[in-house]
């Protein structure tokens, strides 16, 4: 049993597949609308060659349906007012402003559906200066503060995956169920609208030093982090392993476990303030480096788990695809995909106690409208019309 | 204290809250905000142990400040039975319990979702744990920095040769209570449709997993690992985080037509016609060559030059602008990112906005965090607790306000 297999979403965003998905993955019906020739522009992601698809979308895409329809012709947004009455939700990832201009701004859409729950993403809010900046992951996280305190101080360090439109992905499909739950019982939806700039303010804990107006603010760290000490990534013989000490009695312990009762002696380190930022990358850290690279990572590993401090080797999918945890977490999954065949994905990280089997089974992410003909025909359009809509470029 | 005001979507919703630091207490933070009453039940004598967490204003941490505005506070002990007799009747109206102990221990202190389910089967019961609750490493202790090792995020940063590199804040602790407030709403949905609840279970390895989707499908299909990418893109050249005289700025030229208006913005009309950056295809292979040709011009400008050049020319780019500049910018300013609230101990400070519009408005913030017990009567009172029977609480040292 999947908590939103009574939920249908109209999908019109592009080039991020994250809201779509959060519905898809718990059992929603996710209908992706998507320009007709082109499709969504995650599909060419990794692509060799131009014009093709590339391996991404067999994940970002699964579970979903897709049906082309071109938004900027009228006969497109008439079709797509008939689709309104039959769904719950409609995302996007543009302005409300622009949805306007093709005729669904969100009183249009309320005016044919009333219970409708409207979704809007934007890089950076809907006024003020920065609304019309280009809307890329990295543009936007470079406007944050968190590009900027992310990596070792001589220079920041890029995310490999967008985690601003993660985050601020996440936010609004929380906000649009929220709306879901409250119009289940009102029957009135709402709009929903949140930005990735705004989401990844308010994550800045750097916030609370500005509180209280300090001068110096907290700097690049790397691994560092200020309020639990060591916190580092260290080189071992065979790879890098994370410590994350949080208490004066998890560095004791992990001092003694690792056969350093100087460490645990040493009165300059017996207290957090003494182990923290100023020595952070000075004395202590020196040492430490030396002791991790003299081992292996499950030298590292054992001596973590057995004094309970939180440590960990740095894993990467060589390592996770191998690992008990993720095996037990089900955090790898197969999914069959209808053209690469067997694909492996990642799982879902909500584990609901109604779980069946069959929580996994993932349908096939869409060919490029392969939903056509059953949507059209749900709307009593015609093999006649739909062949006109074709012609014409509409679908 | 007077009943407090609640409105927003979440208007009537009660969340019986456990949670403490930071992943767990992110939840109840954006039921807060959303305008649901939280009921944050916090350890007798200490509280929630971001309390301790510096920095610090008149005593009061502000990151505790930060985390928890618009909930209220019960102080109580867990372990007495008459402290578990109060949740039970608070169990009885509540929509959600969410909590992160250690694995396992509120199951020990006759709190599990198993004890509360009996009491109100439409309880929707949120656990949040480093590792889940299951598996070979359920019992192990892990902050952020641990998960972003375990989980390949930290992987998927930084220079190939160089360390792995986790973010700048605690993002897998606020990341994983993201992902885990979406299951707690659609827990409710499902609550609301049939009656009955659900325990939920989200681990923050397995959510900051997420940062490896791609790579998982590289080796699924192809066999090969790949890890990190620098500061460059993988697929486009150039896109990625160039020096500056003063710092650093983005570029973004993903289009040949872009490329070639960067080349002539930058005075680098030659490589336009340069056969190793002729294509993408061929900016990709000689991606290190591109940028150092780029980096010796960008070094001569401002960051705030770079971004004010490209953007005229259509090319995305932007300055990489430290916290503060984003905090105390004009579009900060005028798209209401903060507001001045009422604190207790400290006086008015400025709190963030969710970052959530309803049908265009902003979530009002009720009230600052509350201090140690500050609600303890209140909450006592609402669940049906009579003046007599809470001052016994409170001699029994069951319940307190200590207000710290």
């Amino acid at each position: 049993m999947k908590p939103l297999r009574s939920l249908k979403v109209l999908d019109l965003t592009d080039g991020n597949p994250y809201i779509g998905s959060m519905f898809a993955d718990y059992g929603a019906e996710v209908l992706k609308i998507e320009t007709p020739g082109m499709g969504d522009s995650i599909r060419r992601r990794g692509a060799s060659r131009d014009g093709e698809e590339g391996i991404y979308q067999a994940y970002y895409h699964r579970g979903k349906k897709s049906m082309t329809l071109n938004l900027c012709d009228a006969r497109g947004q008439e079709i797509l007012k008939r689709l309104l009455p039959a769904y719950d939700m409609l995302a996007v990832n543009c302005s409300e402003a622009k949805m306007a201009e093709l005729g669904l701004s969100y009183e249009e859409v309320k005016a044919v559906n009333p219970k409708m729950v409207y979704g809007v993403l934007t890089p950076f809010g809907e006024e003020g200066p920065w609304k019309d900046l280009p809307d890329y992951d990295l543009l936007v996280m470079a406007r944050t503060g968190l590009l900027e305190k992310t990596g070792m101080p001589e220079k920041p360090t890029k995310f490999g995956f967008p985690l601003g439109y993660l985050y601020s992905s996440w936010h609004l499909t929380a906000g649009m169920l929220a709306a879901y739950l409250k119009a289940q019982k009102t029957g009135v939806g709402q709009k929903v609208s949140t930005s990735t700039w705004h989401v990844m303010m308010e994550l800045d804990d750097t916030f609370a030093e500005c509180l209280l107006g300090m001068n110096t603010l907290p700097k690049r760290l790397g691994n560092g982090f200020p309020t639990t000490n060591p916190t580092d990534t260290f080189k071992c013989l065979d790879g890098w392993f994370s410590l994350s000490i949080g208490s004066d009695a998890q560095w004791i312990a992990f001092a003694k476990t690792a056969g350093r009762e100087d460490w645990a002696s040493d009165p300059r380190y017996a207290h957090d303030p003494a182990r923290s930022m100023e020595n952070y990358f000075g004395d202590l850290d020196g040492q430490l480096k030396e002791f991790f690279a003299g081992i292996t990572i499950a030298e590292a590993d054992r001596i973590c788990r057995e004094a309970m401090v939180p440590g960990g080797p740095c894993n990467t999918v060589r390592e996770l695809v191998t690992d008990e945890q993720v095996a037990d977490r089900k955090m790898l999954i197969h999914v069959e995909d209808r053209h690469l065949g067997d694909t492996l994905q990642l799982g879902k990280p909500a584990k609901f106690s109604y779980d069946d089997a069959d929580v996994n089974e993932i349908a096939s992410a869409p060919s490029l409208g392969e939903n056509n003909a059953q949507i059209l025909a749900e709307l009593g359009i015609s093999e006649q019309e739909s062949e006109a809509l074709k012609t014409d470029g509409v679908i | 204290m007077s009943e407090l005001e609640t409105k927003g979507v979440f208007d009537g919703l009660k969340v019986l809250d456990f949670t403490i630091a930071l992943a767990g207490v992110y939840i109840s933070w954006q039921f807060a905000d959303l305008g649901a009453e939280v009921w944050k039940v916090e350890r007798y004598g200490s509280g929630d142990q971001a309390r301790a967490w510096d920095p610090f204003v008149n005593g009061l941490s502000t990151l505790y400040t930060a985390y928890n505005k618009n909930k209220k506070s019960i102080e109580m002990d867990l372990s007495s039975q008459a402290g578990k007799e109060v949740i039970y009747e608070m169990v009885k109206q509540a929509d959600v319990v969410l909590e992160n102990f250690k694995s396992g221990s509120i199951d020990r202190l006759g709190l599990g979702y198993d004890k509360l389910k009996e009491i109100n089967p439409k309880i929707v019961f949120v656990s949040l744990s480093g590792f889940g609750g299951s598996g070979p490493l359920q019992k192990y202790p892990c902050y952020d920095a641990i998960a972003a090792a375990r989980s390949g995020f930290a992987g998927s940063n930084g220079e190939p040769d160089g360390a792995p590199m986790k973010a700048g804040n605690a993002n897998c602790d606020t990341l994983t209570g993201t992902y885990a407030f979406n299951a707690a709403v659609m827990g409710l949905i499902e609550a609301q449709r049939t009656g009955t609840g659900c325990r939920i279970d989200v681990g923050m390895t397995d959510v900051a997993m997420t940062a490896c989707g791609e790579t998982v499908m590289d080796y699924g299909q192809t066999g090969e690992v790949y890890t990190r990418f620098g500061n460059h893109d993988r697929f486009v050249a150039p896109y990625g985080i160039f020096e500056a005289r003063d710092g650093w700025a983005v570029i973004i030229a993903d289009t040949q037509k872009r490329f070639e208006a960067l080349c002539d913005v930058l005075g680098l009309p030659e490589l336009k016609t340069d056969e190793q950056f002729s294509d993408n295809a061929a900016r990709i292979r000689n991606r290190d060559l591109l940028a150092e040709k780029i980096e010796a011009v960008t070094r001569g400008m401002f960051r705030r030059e770079i971004e004010q050049k490209l953007l005229a020319a259509d090319v995305p780019a932007s300055e990489v602008l430290p916290f503060i500049e984003a905090y105390t910018s004009e579009h900060a300013n005028v798209t209401n990112v903060t507001e001045m609230v009422w604190q207790e101990k400290i006086g008015n400070i400025r709190f963030y906005n969710n970052p959530l519009r309803f049908d265009d408005q902003i979530c009002p913030i009720r009230r600052g965090a509350p201090l140690l017990g500050q609600d303890t009567d209140e909450i006592l009172k609402s669940v049906g607790y009579s003046d007599e029977e809470i001052k016994k609480l409170y001699d029994d040292e069951v319940v307190a306000s200590h207000l710290y």
